[in-house]
């Protein structure tokens, strides 16, 4: 019976998070920010809906959101839609950024009950406490680089798009600077939690496998995500790249870090392969 | 020489080469997850091979196979770690030279602060109450100043400006201890069938790091013992699959003993054993014409009888002069079908047996199964450097840390002029490498402060 509930309760995401693309995008288009507000609310009653599926299904099978691609997916849309609501929340200028991110949590959602929802055991080299450290960092990083990529979206749109119809909408964000200032941050607070989620990664692998590192797809791109992190501090705080290159960098890695979490398993054979079953 | 040594350090320190090492090794990875990883006989290998031949022949050259083993990937590594190596100096340079300024005005912040300041603050009062007010806004943005009778100097949160250096050096104690582990640990896998053992030496291995030799000499020969094999074993709840029991002996002193399945290995110093695989296996002996004793042996069969994956074994002998080489393969009904493979003139029909019973084989040998039961396939790693690099790992997590939470900030002030009562505050502020965009937020503090206006620029 609970299965039923976890199911409606994340259809009922699904809608809301529809719903508030809709709204954010026509708030942005037609510069209404009352519709935009009703966007940030919708996004608001999805996140809520969401995650009391999470909290029912981790009470039903007993384990967190991290194994299999429905719960991956799950969890990534629902972190993409946390951090969009707690920048919203400290800057409330940022609501035009719902357009960047309220499709695409309802893209991965809706991909995400598409495919079996059955509950993979813990069992084997998964049942280990390095597995929720592993996971939890995996997830602020990403949740951190999600925030970084909409700051650098929402800078680059001003910066390309001031003569265009709703580029009015922007001229209540942030300054670019303060803007470039708070990328700066979320993309070194990814970077540590990112570091962190190696290293745990490692120990458990060194514990269930006998080696520590062993070149396998989804260890060197997590490697390379990393390093293409790495690159864009070095390039900001060593070489002086501000504003529009260091936002173009930040836009460029997203996509690197999402498929090192789910397209990685997906296109490879990876020992890491049972973790992203469909 | 001077001059060489000069440009070589520039170059050693380099950040500009530190883009370029990390973009070149980064797109080199990428490239390499594209091509199977194995020997050129592994069957993930050999099936690509076979469907990209003419790739092949470029792969197979430049031996991209292997390709974290090549000598482009190793002298790049190498070239970033003395790279990362001189950035972690120059770090902790500047850190050390940022403390012991001690909040000193040096003549080169005098000069910036008379004629180039970050930016002008007009404050409201006299000469020592706008410096306090400068102290109250930086106190509000986690800074700590001490107010002279016409200056100021502020410093972050001391331990910050140990953060980078920290971490810097911490990745490059990692690159060291894996390069230096690398180069020195040996892996390989023991089969052991239940009850029996193995002794801890080169045959147990399938390969050594290069220098493992000449720095540390021989092997253990430590006794690797498995004096159980738990099928199927359900332990804290979770299904944990085949689970062996094993011992570690130096000589009759037992070092360690314990059930080894995923997560749970077990150590002896440096030495780790983890299970790898289980599957049936048999001891039994072997009576040869002409021999003087019966020869016991014990085989594992890696593969599942009950699937049809069993992998048949071979155990070797001589008769009358000549090898003869026999095939074991245990079989459904809790048997074991032998036969003859060579000499030609022997290997004529098979037979079964039994836990407890005897075949009896061409050329009057008997082959007797003494016990139908499991083995384990252990993995078997000596590995010195895993505790440090494990050391070096929380060493660069808590430089990482301390650089994001406490970013190292100086910032000075000097009363420019004091008229009307009124004061003119020049500021500078130095934290464009860890920091960017601090100055702008305190600027924008002190603007947003009654009685402050920031001039502009």
């Amino acid at each position: 019976m609970s299965m039923v509930y976890e199911i409606g309760f994340a259809w009922a995401s699904i809608v809301a998070y529809a719903f508030a693309s809709a709204l954010s995008v026509i708030g942005l288009f037609f510069d209404k920010e009352k519709v935009r507000m009703w966007a940030v609310r919708g996004a608001s009653a999805g996140l809520c809906v969401h995650s009391v599926s999470i909290v029912i299904r981790w009470i039903r099978i007993g384990h967190g959101p991290y194994i299999g691609f429905y719960e991956v997916a799950s969890l990534l849309a629902w972190l993409s839609v946390a951090m969009l609501l707690w920048l919203v929340w400290r800057y409330r200028t940022l609501s035009s950024a719902g357009v960047l991110v309220l499709p695409i949590a309802f893209l991965i959602m809706g991909a995400s009950l598409l495919v079996s929802k059955e509950a993979e055991p813990v069992t084997g080299g998964l049942a280990s406490y390095w597995l929720a450290i592993h996971v939890l960092f995996a997830n602020l990083a990403y949740g951190s680089y999600v925030g970084a990529f909409y700051l650098s979206a929402v800078y680059l749109l001003r910066e390309y798009g001031h003569d265009r119809r709703w580029a009015s909408v922007l001229d209540k964000v942030p300054p670019q600077e303060e803007m470039d200032g708070l990328t700066y941050r979320l993309v070194g607070a990814g970077f540590l939690f990112q570091g962190v989620m190696i290293a745990s990664g490692a120990i458990w692998a060194n514990e269930s496998w006998g080696r520590y590192w062993g070149w396998d797809p989804m260890e060197t791109w997590s490697l390379i995500a990393w390093a293409v992190y790495a690159l864009y501090l070095h390039l900001t705080l060593t070489r002086g790249w501000r504003g529009k290159r260091a936002a173009w960098v930040a836009v460029v890695s997203l996509p690197v870090i999402v498929f090192s979490l789910i397209g990685v398993p997906v296109v490879y054979q990876s020992i890491h392969g049972a973790y992203l079953k469909m | 020489m001077i001059r060489v040594r000069r440009r070589l350090w520039a170059l050693v320190r380099s950040r500009r080469l530190a883009v370029w090492l990390i973009g070149g090794i980064t797109v080199y990875a990428m490239l390499a997850t594209l091509i199977p990883l194995g020997a050129a006989e592994s069957p993930d290998v050999q099936v690509w091979a076979s469907a990209h031949p003419v790739l092949e022949r470029f792969v197979a050259a430049t031996g991209m196979h292997l390709p974290f083993r090549q000598p482009l990937f190793v002298i790049a590594s190498v070239l970033l770690l003395v790279n990362t190596a001189g950035c972690s100096w120059e770090r902790t340079v500047g850190a050390m030279r940022a403390l012991g300024r001690g909040g000193r005005l040096t003549p080169g912040i005098l000069t910036r602060l008379n004629e180039a300041p970050t930016f002008t603050v007009r404050i409201e009062g006299d000469t020592s109450s706008a410096l306090h007010a400068v102290a109250r806004v930086l106190r509000e943005s986690r800074q700590r100043s001490v107010v002279g009778p016409k200056a100021l100097t502020s410093f972050s949160f001391i331990p910050g400006f140990l953060g980078s250096p920290l971490f810097h050096w911490g990745l490059v104690a990692i690159f060291l201890f894996v390069g230096a582990g690398q180069l020195t640990r040996s892996e390989g896998y023991v089969d052991v069938v239940s009850g029996g053992s193995v002794v801890e030496n080169e045959e147990a291995y399938l390969g050594d790091g290069p220098l493992r030799g000449p720095l540390f000499g021989g092997y253990t020969g430590l006794t690797i013992s498995v004096t159980d094999v738990e099928r199927g074993a359900t332990i804290d709840g979770i299904a944990r699959g085949d689970v062996p029991t094993v011992r570690v002996q130096d000589g009759g002193v037992i070092l360690a003993e314990g059930r080894v399945y995923p997560n749970n290995p077990l150590s002896v110093g440096s030495l780790v054993i983890h299970r790898k695989d289980s599957g049936p296996g048999m001891r039994g002996t072997l009576v040869v014409p002409g021999a003087l004793n019966t020869l016991p042996f014990e085989v594992p069969f890696p593969g599942d009888v009950m699937e049809g994956t069993v992998q048949p074994r071979t155990i070797r002998t001589t008769l009358a002069g000549e090898e003869v080489v026999i095939e074991l393969r245990p079989i459904k009904g809790a048997r074991v079908a032998v036969r003859i493979l060579s000499p030609k003139t022997l290997s004529t029909g098979s037979a079964t047996a039994g836990e407890g019973e005897s075949a009896k084989l061409p050329g009057g040998m008997v082959l007797t199964v003494d016990e139908l039961t499991s083995y384990a396939r252990l993995t078997v790693v000596n590995d010195w450097s895993v505790p440090y690099i494990y050391a070096a790992l929380v060493l660069a997590s808590i430089g990482m840390t301390i650089g994001l939470v406490w970013p190292p900030r100086e910032v000075y002030a000097r009363v420019a002029d004091d008229t009307e009562g009124r004061t003119r505050v020049n500021v500078v502020v130095i934290a464009r490498l860890s920091d960017p965009a601090y100055a702008l937020s305190l600027r924008r503090r002190f603007d947003a402060e009654s009685g402050m206006e920031v001039e502009a620029t």
